[in-house]
C-alpha cells in the first residue's frame, strides 16, 4: 500500500534521521532526509514530495518557519514533529499551516497512522458526494478538489479543503470537534480539539467575507460548528 | 479559631485605648474639679467673711448711734437692707432672724459654742444647697450676730462644671475607642495580610509577595517574608527545572532508542528464536522509560503551572465509556452515569489524564475483578467515581497514595502492568488544574473508591 508514496523527513538529529527512514521504508515509502531548512528547500524544489515530516527544533530557520515557507507555493500534507503539547507550539504549528502534529518521543505507530490518514484523504474522495456543492458564494467541486468564491479559486490546503467538503455536504449540520476529528483526521474522542478549532480559523480567514463575523461557517455555541444554508 | 484570636487582638488594642482614654480623662477631669471647687468656695469665703466683718461694723455703728435705743429688730432690718445675707441675731435666748426659716437650730453647734465663747468663727455647711454661715459677737453689746450667705450660685457654677467636664470625659474615651478601634484594624491589617500570604504560599502559590511599605517593624516583616518566599520559589523552581530539563534531554535519545527497539520488535520474525523474547523485554522496557519520562515531564509541567488548559463541554458520561474503551480495552468496567447526560465544562484531555489514571491504578490494584465508574450530579458539582473490589489500602496510607513513586507494597517488585508510581500524582494535580477535587476512601478487604469533584462551569473554578 501506498508503495508510490515519497516523504521528506527533516530532522537536525541523524539518529532519529536514520532509524525513522530505515522504519518507513520498511513500510513501502520512499523517504528523503534533510538536517536543516535550506536542505528541506533544495529537496522541495528538485521534486515535491507527498507529504512532509518536519522537527519543531531546527537549527537556523524552525520548522514553523520551513512550514509557512512551503505554504506559499504548496498544499502538500505537512506532519510537525513537536517536544511539548502543553506549549502554545502546537497552536503556533497549525497556525503556520501545518495538517497535524505528532509528539515527540513519537510511536512509529502513531506517525505511520497520521500519514496514511493525511495520504489517503489527498488519493481518495468520498463517494457519493455531489459533483458541485455551493454555500453562499461558495462554489465546491470535491472531485477536482477546488474551491472558488465569487468565480475566483480560493488556495485551500488539503485539510481545509477537506474539512470544508465534509461540512458543506451536510449543510445546516452540526459537527462536534469529535465528529470532525474523526471524518476529517481519523482521529478517536481523544484527538486534540485545538485542530479543529485552528483548521476552522484558517478556513474562514479565507472563505469570510469577515473572519470575525463569520457567515459561511458557523460556530454552534457548547456543540461545534455547522455551515450555514443555502 | 484564626479569625477569632486576629478578632480579639484588635479588640484589645481598641480596648486598651478605651480604658487609658477613661483613666486620663477621668484623672484631669477630676482635678480641675476639685482644684475649681476649692478654689471658688476659698474665694467665695474670703470675700464673705469680709463682708461679714462690714457688716458687723455696721452692726457696731448703728448701735453706738447717740439716738434713743434701737431695739433687735430694727437692727436686723437695718443690716438685711445693706447686704445680702440673712441675719440671725441672738439676745440672749431671744432670737430675731430675718428669715422665718432661720431659726437658731439651723446654727451649727461648734459654731454656735465658738460665738458664746466670744470668738468670731465661720463654716461653711455641707448641706445642698450649702451655704455659708458667719458669727460672731457684735463688739460693744450683748448681742450675736450670724449671718448666713446661700451658696447655692456656687453650687450652680460647679454642677455646670461638672457637667461638661463629664461631656468631655465622655467626649474623650468614645473619640480614643473609634481611634483605637481603627488603628488597631490598621495595625492588624498587615498581620492579617502577612498570615493570608504565608496560606498561600502554603497552598502552593509561591510568588505571593507582601508589599514592603516603611522601613519601620512591618516593613521589616514584610521583608524578611518576601525575602522566605523568593528563596522558596527559587528552591523549587531550580527542582522542577532541574527535572524538566532531566526529562526532556532524555527525550531525543529515547525517541532513537523506542523507534529502533520498536523496528526490532515488529520484525521478530526476521530474528532468531531466542533472540525475540530478549527484543521484546526491551521493547517493553522501553516502553516504560518512556512513559516515566513523560509522566515526570508531565507533572514538572502541571506542578510549574500555567498549563494550557482548553475549556469545552463535555459529557461525562460518554466521556467515561470512552476512558474505559481506550484505557481498559477488553476489561469489565461498568460505567453508569445519568440518563439524560450530564455536561460540564472542562478539558477532556485533562480529565482523561485523571479519570484514566484512576481507572489503570483500579485495574491494577482491583484483584481482576470488576471495576465500577458512576457519573452523578451532587448540588452543583459533578461526580465521577472509580471503585475497585481490591484489597483496599490501610488508612495510615491514604494520605501517602498521592505522593510520586510511592507503591502500596514498597517490597513488590515493579511488574509489568504497574506504572512507575506516577499515575495517582499526575491524576491529583491534573484535578487541581481543573478546580475539581480528588479524594479517596478505602476499606480494607472491600475495596477503594476515587471521587473527582468536578464544578461544573469549569472556567469559573479558575
Amino acid at each position: 500500500m501506498n508503495s508510490a508514496a515519497r516523504l521528506l523527513v527533516v530532522d537536525d538529529d541523524e539518529r532519529i534521521l536514520e532509524i525513522t527512514r530505515v522504519a518507513l521504508e520498511e513500510e513501502g515509502y520512499r523517504v528523503d532526509t534533510a538536517q536543516n531548512a535550506e536542505e528541506a528547500m533544495e529537496r522541495i524544489q528538485q521534486r515535491m514530495p507527498d507529504l512532509l515530516v518536519l522537527d519543531v527544533m531546527l537549527p537556523g530557520k524552525d520548522g514553523f518557519e520551513l512550514c509557512r515557507d512551503i505554504r506559499r507555493s504548496s498544499d502538500v500534507p505537512i506532519i510537525l514533529l513537536t517536544a511539548k503539547t502543553d506549549t502554545i507550539d502546537v497552536v503556533v504549528g497549525l497556525e503556520s499551516g501545518a495538517d497535524d502534529y505528532v509528539t515527540k518521543p513519537f510511536e512509529m505507530r502513531e506517525l505511520l497512522a497520521r500519514m496514511r490518514s493525511l495520504l489517503r484523504r489527498v488519493r481518495h474522495r468520498t463517494e457519493g458526494e455531489p459533483k458541485v456543492m455551493r454555500v453562499g458564494s461558495l462554489e465546491i467541486r470535491p472531485e477536482e478538489g477546488v474551491a472558488l468564491k465569487q468565480g475566483e479559486p480560493l488556495s485551500l490546503t488539503r485539510t481545509e479543503f477537506r474539512l470544508l467538503c465534509t461540512m458543506a455536504a451536510k449543510p445546516s449540520r452540526v459537527f462536534t470537534r469529535e465528529v470532525l476529528l474523526e471524518e476529517v483526521w481519523g482521529y478517536d474522542y481523544f484527538g486534540d480539539a485545538r485542530l479543529v478549532d485552528v483548521h476552522i480559523r484558517r478556513l474562514r480567514s479565507k472563505i469570510e467575507d469577515d473572519p470575525a463575523r463569520p457567515h459561511l461557517l458557523q460556530t454552534v455555541r457548547g456543540m461545534g460548528y455547522k455551515v450555514a444554508e443555502g | 479559631m484564626r479569625a477569632l484570636s486576629k478578632g480579639t487582638l484588635r479588640f484589645r488594642i481598641a480596648f486598651a485605648f478605651f480604658g487609658g482614654a477613661l483613666i486620663v480623662s477621668g484623672v484631669v477631669a477630676s482635678a480641675t474639679y476639685l482644684l475649681a471647687d476649692t478654689y471658688l468656695t476659698r474665694q467665695r469665703a474670703d470675700s464673705l467673711v469680709r463682708q461679714s466683718f462690714n457688716s458687723l461694723r455696721f452692726a457696731t455703728e448703728y448701735l453706738a448711734r447717740p439716738e434713743p435705743q434701737r431695739s433687735t429688730d430694727e437692727l436686723v432690718s437695718f443690716l438685711k437692707a445693706r447686704g445680702t445675707a440673712e441675719i440671725l441675731v441672738m439676745d440672749g435666748d431671744r432670737a430675731v432672724a430675718s428669715s422665718v426659716s432661720l431659726v437658731p437650730a439651723a446654727i451649727p453647734r461648734e459654731l454656735s459654742q465658738a460665738v458664746e465663747e466670744e470668738r468670731v468663727a465661720y463654716i461653711s455647711t455641707g448641706e445642698t444647697p450649702r451655704s455659708f454661715v458667719f458669727g460672731s459677737p457684735i463688739p460693744r453689746s450683748n448681742l450675736d450676730a450670724y449671718f448666713v450667705y446661700s451658696l447655692e450660685d456656687l453650687d450652680d457654677t460647679l454642677w455646670l462644671l461638672a457637667r461638661i467636664l463629664l461631656g468631655v470625659v465622655g467626649g474623650t474615651v468614645l473619640l480614643a475607642g473609634v481611634l483605637g478601634f481603627r488603628l488597631a484594624a490598621r495595625t492588624i491589617e498587615p498581620l492579617r495580610r502577612a498570615s493570608e500570604a504565608a496560606q498561600q504560599v502554603a497552598e502552593g502559590l509561591l510568588e505571593t509577595r507582601l508589599e514592603e511599605t516603611g522601613d519601620d517593624e512591618l516593613g521589616t516583616m514584610a521583608a524578611s517574608f518576601n525575602s522566605m518566599a523568593r528563596a522558596l520559589q527559587e528552591r523549587i523552581s531550580r527542582e522542577r527545572q532541574f527535572v524538566a530539563d532531566a526529562s526532556h534531554e532524555l527525550r531525543t535519545p529515547l525517541t532513537a532508542l523506542k523507534t529502533s527497539v520498536d523496528f526490532l520488535a515488529d520484525h521478530c520474525d526476521d530474528l532468531p528464536p531466542r533472540m525475540r523474547s530478549i527484543v521484546s523485554l526491551a521493547a517493553e522496557e522501553v516502553r516504560s522509560l518512556q512513559r516515566l519520562v513523560d509522566d515526570l515531564l508531565e507533572l514538572s509541567r502541571v506542578e510549574a503551572g500555567g498549563v494550557h488548559v482548553s475549556w469545552e463541554d463535555v459529557d461525562l458520561g460518554a466521556f467515561a465509556v470512552e476512558v474505559a474503551r481506550r484505557r481498559a480495552p477488553g476489561r469489565p468496567v461498568y460505567v453508569t452515569s445519568p440518563d439524560d447526560g450530564l455536561v460540564v465544562r472542562t478539558d477532556k484531555a485533562r480529565l482523561e489524564r485523571v479519570v484514566g489514571n484512576l481507572l489503570e491504578n483500579a485495574i491494577v490494584h482491583g484483584n481482576g475483578q470488576d471495576v465500577q465508574i458512576a457519573v452523578e450530579q451532587l448540588d452543583g458539582h459533578a461526580r465521577v467515581m472509580v471503585a475497585d473490589r481490591g484489597p483496599g489500602i490501610e488508612q495510615e496510607n491514604l494520605d501517602r497514595i498521592f505522593e510520586r513513586f510511592w507503591r502500596a507494597d514498597q517490597s513488590r517488585r515493579r511488574g509489568r502492568t504497574t506504572g512507575a508510581g506516577l499515575g495517582l500524582a499526575i491524576a491529583r494535580e491534573n484535578a487541581h488544574v481543573l478546580g475539581a477535587d480528588l479524594e479517596v476512601e478505602s476499606s480494607p478487604g472491600a475495596g477503594t473508591r476515587f471521587t473527582v469533584l468536578l464544578p461544573m462551569a469549569g472556567e469559573g473554578a479558575q
